[in-house]
């Protein structure tokens, strides 16, 4: 019972996180676009994932392409990487390694 | 008959204002293109404009059956963009 | 008060929608193009949705619009994956911005299978000419 009652809290938990990440997300898009100068450095870079279930993957994808300055374009047919867009890729190390410590540690926990 | 308008009913108005707006520069995109991709962005764009705008009809109409239309439109403007980015990807294999 | 809230909603949702379409226009190439019509809009789609499930205050239409919601926020990242997938085939010029990208030649362009690691593709050869 107490497990069922921890996930759900859990489920809510991340439903905020989820949406603090689309807030901060969009008003910083909102920023770039309306700011006449493009401060941008794109790029695509690989994550490499661990090994994930299909509702994992999804969300895992989804909470990527829905926050600030990422999207996922593909992953590798074997599921080992995701390759994603970024907006600013200042390091591509530092942001390899926000997305596995922060948003793929967090799936993992929730899903 | 005429309704009294109220805060929400001028809020309404100028949201579709802007939507109109907005709806103008997904045609320029629409029309400017450069390539195949940007256009089908663009027309995604515009159903998602249109579900706004008719979000925002329903309020200043005070008819909520409008809604049902957006949800339809929803899932076409899905539809669509899904099959356009496979039409692309299959024709680029010929 | 919930008038007030619900009007804001709906004014804020249309100006982040304007934005997105503003992000189309003003933005330099395809893929961050598409950054700003898979966030900007599908919020701008939210925040509306939300602003008619508080005017009306119906449980159904709370309930329907709770559910076009989800299916937006669940849609906007596939449809962008579909697209940027294509557009790499179509081998769109990127931003000259653009300074790395780690996705370059791992696609096999004959079969459409996406290799996970550098050398691993069996078209690699074929691209690189």
């Amino acid at each position: 019972m107490s497990r069922v009652f921890r996930k759900i809290l859990q489920l809510i938990g991340f439903l905020f996180f989820y949406l603090k990440e689309v807030l901060l997300s969009n008003i910083r898009i909102a920023a770039d676009i309306l700011t006449p100068r493009h401060r941008m450095k794109p790029g695509v870079i690989a994550v490499p994932l661990e090994n994930l279930t299909d509702p994992q993957l999804l969300f895992l994808t989804n909470l990527v392409s829905m926050t600030p300055g990422t999207l996922c374009l593909d992953v590798s047919d074997d599921r080992k990487v995701l390759y994603i867009h970024a907006m600013y890729v200042e390091d591509a190390e530092q942001l390899r390694r926000e997305i596995k410590a922060g948003f793929e540690k967090k799936i993992l926990e929730v899903f | 008959m005429p309704v009294e308008l109220t805060l929400i009913h001028h809020a309404a108005r100028v949201a579709l204002l802007i939507l109109m707006a907005a709806m103008f520069l997904a045609l320029y995109r629409l029309v400017r293109g450069p390539n195949l991709p940007d256009r089908v962005i663009a027309l995604d764009l515009i159903a998602t404009l249109a579900l706004g705008m008719i979000v925002a009809y329903a309020i200043l109409t005070g008819q909520p059956v409008f809604l049902n239309a957006a949800v339809i439109l929803a899932l076409i403007a899905f539809l669509g963009t899904v099959a356009f980015a496979k039409y692309i990807e299959r024709r680029m294999s010929e | 008060m919930t008038e007030w809230i619900s009007a804001a909603l709906l004014i804020f949702g249309a100006l982040f929608m304007f934005i997105g379409a503003l992000g189309i226009v003003r933005l330099p190439d395809f893929f961050t193009r598409s950054h700003a019509a898979a966030k900007a809009t599908s919020f701008g789609a939210l925040l509306m949705l939300l602003a008619i499930a508080l005017h009306f205050a119906d449980p159904w239409i709370i309930f329907e619009s709770l559910l076009v919601i989800a299916f937006i926020y669940l849609t906007a990242p596939i449809a962008s994956h579909m697209l940027g997938r294509a557009a790499y085939f179509l081998n769109l010029p990127m931003w000259k911005g653009t300074h790395i990208d780690e996705l370059r030649n791992r696609y096999d362009m004959e079969k459409h299978t996406l290799a996970s690691g550098p050398g691993e593709a069996p078209g690699l050869r074929e691209a690189e000419k």
